[in-house]
């Protein structure tokens, strides 16, 4: 039998709805079926290969149902929009166990026009619906941004360091005829933008679109057979964390603890060290993101990412190319991003992507869920 | 842990859109407020000026409460306002 991490799993099917953006034709269940017809297709694979499955948003059977599949391996775990990853390193453990043989991961959220999407509701029956949202943590911007302005204060950063992550991303997006944001920004420009959330701006806030992407997994001797077979992407390391649902609780602002334990996991599991990876997505949900997801990495040290990015670095041609896609920031973000940012790993490591990064033989994958309250990672590889 | 209800700005994020179902009104300031006695908790900062310059980290605060819906609700505003 062959474990989790040794290369015997791949990602052999990747793709996304034909279109992102403003979809109102679309509930977020077709768009989910449109994502995983295409990644099947992109795999080379039929519905009727599927064996097993994982969603999250709806319930895994209501979506099995849906798409018209009889899996025998099933996967709901919901710890927001990192959930995807969670499910790429369970179901790579299914595989190597024998528990499934062809996954199929599916995403698709109707996050702007909002059809067929479940209800976001928050009770008092939790401590989050208790201590937090009746002081008016009620949206992303305000959770997310509330324990910013400490982290750059210790970390001797400013919102010139956020509005950097913008026009460094931005970038990426000017290469990606399908983001949303393209237009070439800079940082005045970026911090005079209508003000959301201080120290977030509107463009330091991910784009809300409706949208759908899709991964299909097999282990590596089914995967020789398939279409790719001569581009394999190997999952060969992975984390998942949780911690605390309540901003207050975070044990200090400068760190997500749960970004810094799943990737530190997912490191140790895949025996790489941080100068052999080549391309990294860091879930960016607002522009701090990526300045917490460097240092907790580890790719900088403390205090270090905002100069990082603002040197260049992470652009296009720069040493450790981030977000390539353009991000949530300016590529797209349907409310659970993750899917989106595996996608983008997948093509970069197969020599597929809009703006390709030359000799990419490993991506790190970093998503974030539920605020700062879940983490996955994935570390993939295209090496034989 | 009984509180003497005084603490300080720990870290504070400035409500600038108005959303239907926010309890306070932009803009507004909330703050995550560290008490002295250690604990932290979040909590709407009162009679500041909801700006930037408005609030100082680690600004000292103390706790005042409202009642809402025959609940006590605690909310901060800065030790000089009282």
């Amino acid at each position: 039998m062959s474990t989790l991490h040794d290369g015997q799993v791949e990602i052999v099917g990747a793709a996304e709805t034909d279109e992102i953006g403003r979809l109102p034709g679309y509930s977020a269940l077709a768009l989910a079926q449109e994502a995983a017809r295409n990644a099947l297709k992109d795999a080379g694979l039929a519905w009727q290969d599927v064996d097993g499955f994982a969603t999250t948003l709806y319930l895994p059977h209501e979506a099995a149902y849906y798409l018209g599949i009889d899996p025998r391996w099933i996967d709901g775990t919901a710890v927001g929009g990192c959930s995807y990853l969670a499910h790429v390193r369970h179901a790579a453990a299914a595989i190597a166990s024998g528990a499934a043989n062809v996954v199929l991961i599916v995403h698709g959220e109707s996050g702007r026009s909002h059809i067929g999407a479940p209800p976001y509701e928050v009770t008092t029956n939790s401590p989050v619906g208790q201590f937090e949202y009746p002081h008016g943590l009620v949206a992303p911007s305000l959770v997310l941004g509330l324990p910013v302005l400490r982290f750059l204060h210790e970390r001797g950063m400013s919102q010139r360091d956020l509005a950097e992550v913008v026009v460094a991303q931005r970038e990426w997006a000017a290469l990606n005829p399908r983001a949303l944001k393209r237009r070439p920004t800079t940082v005045k420009e970026v911090l005079e933008g209508r003000p959301i959330a201080y120290p977030f701006t509107v463009d330091m806030c991910c784009v809300v679109t409706d949208g759908g992407a899709a991964v299909v997994m097999t282990s590596a001797g089914r995967a020789r057979e398939l279409k790719q077979a001569d581009r394999p992407v190997k999952v060969i390391g992975s984390g998942e964390r949780v911690d605390s649902m309540m901003v207050s609780q975070m044990p200090t602002a400068t760190s997500m603890r749960a970004v810094t334990q799943s990737a530190r996991d997912a490191f140790a599991s895949s025996g790489l060290s941080h100068a052999e990876i080549d391309h990294l997505m860091i879930y960016d949900a607002f522009a701090s993101i990526p300045l917490y997801g460097l240092e907790d990495l580890g790719f900088t040290e403390p205090g270090e990412s905002g100069k990082f990015i603002a040197d260049g670095h992470t652009r296009p041609g720069g040493k450790l190319p981030l977000n390539t896609n353009g991000g949530g920031l300016s590529y797209t973000h349907t409310g659970m991003y993750g899917m989106f940012a595996i996608v983008e790993a997948v093509r970069q490591l197969r020599g597929q992507a809009t703006a390709q990064v030359p000799n990419v033989s490993t991506s790190f994958v970093q998503g974030i869920g539920s605020m700062h309250a879940a983490a996955a990672s994935l570390i993939l590889s295209n090496r034989t | 842990v009984p509180s003497s209800g005084r603490g300080s700005v720990y870290s504070f994020v400035i409500n600038q859109i108005d959303m239907p179902s926010l309890l306070a009104s932009a803009p507004s300031v909330i703050a995550i407020v560290e008490l002295d006695e250690g604990p932290r908790l979040a909590a709407v900062l009162g009679e500041v000026d909801p700006t930037p310059d408005g609030v100082q980290l680690d600004m000292r605060v103390v706790a005042k409460f409202e009642q809402r819906a025959g609940q006590s609700v605690p909310y901060f505003v800065p030790e000089t306002a009282r």
